[in-house]
């Protein structure tokens, strides 16, 4: 079950253009969140702003009940939370909505990241790693220095391949294209999307096309992040009809196959 | 000595005077992990109609200083699957489930009202003739004196259960309608709904709602809740709930002062899901520290 509580910042860092790492002491929450999951997270201790913003567990550690975020500073939310000190607390809410499902151990299966994307997927990649499962992911930036976590991927024996928009590491180009054109489908038995919206539609239209399954993570504007306001509606079509679902609690992740893009 | 809490809203009687607002707390389980609901005098659950609905366009939530605009536009699965889903969950329940309900006329009001009259576990019916979201409907019967006393005629006749109609501040005169909802035979009104309201992408150079426009909640909105909380106190001698950006205890208590017997906790529950019951242990501490030993007395306090 979802916890309130103050967590203590125990570590936050730089790791590349506007995106922080944090780690927190919030044993309640890392003992029970699962990959793809989310904290709605207070920014500030003020009514400015008023409402938390969802951040994906970025990583856990059940032992030291340590729980990480990656983020970006895109606002005033981030920006303040990027200001925070070790010793200071953030009021978490979590683990809240569904996470990825996991295959079977051993499976070979695909991770797709579009830039601060990859924030949940190193979570998932651990679970992964966990079960044995062969991983390769798909890691797309703008540049080198935007590249993330793909120390993190390797250590935990996932084969990466990169992707940057200038060519400046890896193979030049976007995730999607490098997808369309080298995988081979038949040998994956799950792929995981999450990054900026095109990247996800692009990444499930090639799913649908060779007729394979994936989950997405989805994003949209949050208000409760318990399934109690309506305001995060996305369309999903279930045995051809379309219903709005909440993103925050019968989400983030979905089936690839289901999700109504617009 | 713990001073009293209770209060009666007609004749629903209320262990303390606090709810949760309309659509922002669903239907109750979404906050059970942080909130024991059975120590809240009551819930007021998301808007419902006869049939189910699917909202509006998104984005559907903005923030804006001190506030929020959200036109989610009376997304809800209807009444039949909040019979057969909900209404178990809230026979279970301790505490007074009060049932917002809206329609597109007068009729589907009525119906719907007569629709949920035998079921038990619903202790009353709010009546939103305010919603800011939707076309037909909603605020257009808050706005019209005769059309809202119409509505609430027409729900008194199809239910046994107390009636409270739910105000729109969108309005020139509040205490007209409220004085044309008292006499048509309302049990008490709850004041206020969301502030139309609107805001504008400058990048874009679009709105940003995908509605265009949305309702207006928070604690930017506290002090036209007040005014029109003082305001239909005088107009009115039915009891009147409370609601507009409380975010504290010394929020409801103003309202109360003003006017309110109870009050409604929206938009803080997203800030904090425990707003509903810290507010609530907030008056009573207030109650204890000034020697009060019912909240009654408290009742529109401030008025002359
Ligand atoms: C389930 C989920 C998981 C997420 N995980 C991460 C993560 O791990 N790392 C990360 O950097 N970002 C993540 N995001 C996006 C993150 O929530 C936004 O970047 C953040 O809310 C922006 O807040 P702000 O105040 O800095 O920006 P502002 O633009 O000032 O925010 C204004 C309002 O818009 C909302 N908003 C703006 N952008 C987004 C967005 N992309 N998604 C949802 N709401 C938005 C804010 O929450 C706020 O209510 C996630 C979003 C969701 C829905
Ligand atoms: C997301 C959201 C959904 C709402 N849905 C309804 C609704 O379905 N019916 C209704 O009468 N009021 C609805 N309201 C209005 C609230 O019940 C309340 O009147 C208003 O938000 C003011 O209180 P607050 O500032 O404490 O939120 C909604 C408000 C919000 C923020
Ligand atoms: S954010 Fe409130 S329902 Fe999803």
């Amino acid at each position: 079950m979802s916890k309130v509580l103050d967590a203590k910042v125990l570590a936050v860092y730089q790791v590349a253009p506007e995106t922080y790492y944090m780690e927190l002491e919030a044993p309640d929450i890392a003992r029970l969140a699962v990959p793809g999951q989310f904290v709605h997270v207070r920014c500030s201790e003020t009514q400015e702003p008023l409402l938390r913003r969802p951040l994906s567990i970025h990583m856990v550690s059940r032992p030291k009940g340590v729980l990480a975020l990656l983020f970006r500073v895109i606002g005033k939310g981030t920006e303040m939370l990027a200001q925070r000190q070790p010793g200071d607390l953030v009021n978490l809410m979590g683990p809240l909505g569904r996470g990825f499902t996991l295959p079977l151990p051993g499976s070979r299966v695909a991770v797709a990241a579009g830039g601060i994307g990859a924030a949940p997927l190193v979570f998932l990649v651990q679970e992964l790693a966990n079960m044995k499962c062969q991983i390769t992911v798909y890691l797309g930036a703008k540049d080198k220095k935007s590249v993330l976590c793909d120390g993190q991927f390797e250590q935990m024996d996932a084969e990466v391949v990169i992707a940057t928009d200038d060519g400046s590491l890896g193979w030049q180009g976007n995730v999607t294209d490098f997808m369309g054109r080298h995988m081979d489908w038949r040998r994956t038995a799950m792929t995981y999307v999450c990054g900026p919206k095109p990247m996800m539609q692009g990444v499930a239209a090639l799913l649908a096309e060779a007729d394979v399954p994936g989950e997405v993570s989805l994003e949209e504007h949050m208000g409760c992040g318990v399934g109690a306001c309506l305001s995060c509606a996305v369309k999903i079509s279930h045995h051809g009809k379309v219903t709005n679902k909440r993103a925050c609690a019968d989400g983030p992740v979905f089936p690839s196959w289901q999700v109504v893009w617009d | 000595m713990k001073p009293n809490l209770q209060v009666h809203i007609g004749s629903m009687l209320m262990a303390n005077p606090v709810t949760t607002a309309s659509g922002t707390f669903g239907f109750g389980p979404e906050y059970a992990p942080y909130v024991n609901i059975d120590q809240l005098g009551a819930i007021t659950v998301k808007g419902t109609t006869l049939e189910p609905r699917e909202g509006n366009p998104t984005p559907r939530l903005v923030e804006t200083p001190a506030g929020i605009l959200n036109s989610i536009g009376l997304q809800n699965p209807g009444a039949d699957y909040l019979i057969e889903h909900y209404a178990p969950y809230f026979r279970e329940l301790k505490t007074n489930v009060i049932v917002n309900i809206a329609g597109n006329t007068v009729e589907e009001y009525a119906q719907l009202a007569a629709k949920l009259d035998p079921v038990q576990g619903i202790a009353a019916l709010e009546v939103n003739i305010s919603c800011p979201n939707v076309k037909k409907g909603g605020m257009a019967f808050g706005s019209d004196p005769a059309a809202a006393a119409e509505v609430t005629q027409a729900v008194k006749n199809a239910t046994s259960k107390p009636v409270i109609v739910k105000l729109s501040p969108n309005v020139s005169d509040i205490a007209a309608i409220a004085r044309e909802v008292a006499g048509a035979g309302a049990d008490a009104l709850s004041v206020i709904n969301t502030l139309l309201g609107m805001a504008i992408d400058i990048r874009q150079k679009k709105p940003l709602l995908g509605n265009i426009v949305g309702g207006l909640s928070g604690p930017a909105v506290k002090p036209v809740a007040i005014r029109a909380v003082w305001q239909v106190y005088q107009a009115v001698s039915i009891p009147i709930i409370g609601m507009g950006g409380i975010m504290a205890a010394e929020d409801a208590l103003e309202f109360i002062l003003a006017g309110a017997t109870a009050v409604a906790v929206g938009t803080a529950s997203f800030t904090n899901p425990r707003a509903t019951l810290e507010v609530l242990e907030g008056i009573e501490r207030y109650l204890m520290a000034n020697g009060i030993a019912d909240i009654n007395q408290l009742v529109g306090a401030a008025q002359p």
